[in-house]
């Protein structure tokens, strides 16, 4: 009885203080982010020597090829246009939104663990990314682990630019009221100020201050239907996001650094 | 309540944060939709134990769920769910006699509480219900329980029977 009281008693502390019971997580997750890298890295069978040493073929043949698939991830992270002079921190996604809580990862709460902690550098509001665009932003850092909140979870909204024009909006997986109903897994894009958006324009992140939590123009998602016109105050649109959450894997937390070297004023010419 | 810590409640403690760690690595990987295992190992419990037991047991449970890494969003929901569930399932323990469909109804009245929460939560939020994936959940739980729990229930009897718990 004591305990259920204590447990409301957190709930509502975490609830309407969020933040405030961080210590019991980053307690946590220093106790079990450990042996959750050490099950994501594989076991070790041992039944008789031939089918151990068949195994251990295998395995290899399987590990070449997920070193492989690895070093072609890292690679794309490196060439995508958003990584070009950037510091990046790569590491292997260990851990999903728990099974146990079906209803959560069912319904919109997508967070992954990730293998690098502030040991490695990694603080509080950096962004990850994929090769292929923006992955999430990172929630929450312990020694060796970090958590991160990925795009499609109902508490994340990035600011954006939308098509040629670069008109403002933001993201999030939260529907605006009276737009119809989206199909799992896509994003609702809402424009700031009145302006065309037109089916296959490119969502990109529009940049926060230094860098924290989004760095600028990181592919989000690509617009694929508009909400029909129901005389709303601001117009929206369906957006189906351009990196896979639910086969995440290697992923690179950018390390963005204030900028420190003054701009140089340009001369106008004035004709 | 007094609470004894025996070898029984230490391999229950351990089995929970495997479970729970399984759940967070491996089950992802497999689908979108998976069963609940560590809700099985708090049914065994809870049909041993009866209500109070199995509240126990539901709310250590939730606690590794809401802090293993990733985590939940709110600190302390899954314990509460897990609670509530551990009751549910501890409501069908029986002093004797030992009939076959009595871990699958704890399982599924357990998987039933568990989905309730996660549907009330959403709709209370105004979010769009995930009926299918609720459903698929609570059908796949109860299935693995009608193989896993009775199993479950005979290591712990075989235990106590052979006093080393």
């Amino acid at each position: 009885m004591v305990l259920i009281v204590a447990t409301v008693f957190l709930l509502g502390l975490d609830l309407s203080h969020p933040g405030s019971t961080s210590f019991l997580r980053t307690g946590a997750a220093a106790a079990f982010g450990p042996l959750e890298r050490a099950m994501a890295a594989g076991r070790n069978d041992e039944v008789t020597r031939l089918t151990r040493e068949r195994d251990e073929l295998e395995r290899a043949r399987g590990q070449d090829a997920a070193s492989v698939q690895q070093a072609r991830q890292v690679t794309s992270v490196l060439a995508s246009p958003a990584a070009k002079g950037a510091q990046l921190l790569f590491a292997r996604v260990v851990a999903f939104t728990a099974q146990s809580s079906t209803t959560e990862s069912s319904s919109g709460g997508r967070r992954v663990t990730i293998d690098v902690g502030y040991r490695d550098g990694v603080t509080k509001d950096l962004t990850v990314i994929s090769g292929a665009g923006l992955v999430g932003r990172v929630i929450a850092v312990a020694a060796w682990t970090s958590d991160v909140l990925v795009v499609g979870d109902r508490e994340l909204t990035v600011g954006v630019r939308v098509g040629k024009r670069g008109w403002l909006g933001s993201v999030s997986a939260t529907s605006p009221v009276g737009a119809p109903p989206r199909a799992p897994g896509r994003l609702s894009l809402t424009l700031i100020e009145q302006g065309t958006v037109m089916v296959g324009d490119t969502v990109t992140t529009l940049g926060s201050v230094g860098g924290r939590p989004f760095i600028p123009d990181v592919p989000v998602g690509t617009v694929v239907s508009l909400d029909p016109d129901r005389g709303q105050l601001t117009f929206s649109a369906v957006v189906e996001p351009i990196v896979d959450t639910e086969a995440l894997d290697v992923v690179a937390v950018v390390l963005s650094t204030p900028r420190s070297v003054p701009r140089a004023p340009s001369l106008g010419s004035g004709k | 309540m007094r609470v004894r810590i025996s070898l029984l409640s230490l391999l229950r403690a351990a089995l929970v944060v495997l479970t729970v760690a399984l759940s967070a690595v491996v089950l992802p990987r497999l689908g979108s939709v998976g069963p609940d295992l560590v809700l099985l190992v708090v049914v065994a419990g809870a049909l041993l134990g009866g209500p109070a037991k199995g509240a126990l047991l539901g709310l250590g449970a939730g606690w590794v769920v809401d802090l293993m890494p990733p985590g939940t969003p709110a600190l302390g929901m899954a314990a509460l769910t897990y609670a509530a569930a551990g009751v549910s399932a501890g409501l069908w323990h029986r002093d004797s006699g030992r009939s076959a469909s009595l871990p699958a109804l704890a399982t599924l009245a357990a998987a039933s509480t568990v989905a309730a929460v996660g549907i009330l939560r959403d709709m209370t939020s105004g979010w769009p219900v995930p009926w299918a994936a609720a459903g698929w959940s609570v059908v796949l739980t109860t299935a693995l329980g009608l193989a896993v729990v009775p199993l479950l229930i005979r290591a712990e009897r075989g235990l106590v029977r052979r006093r080393l718990a």
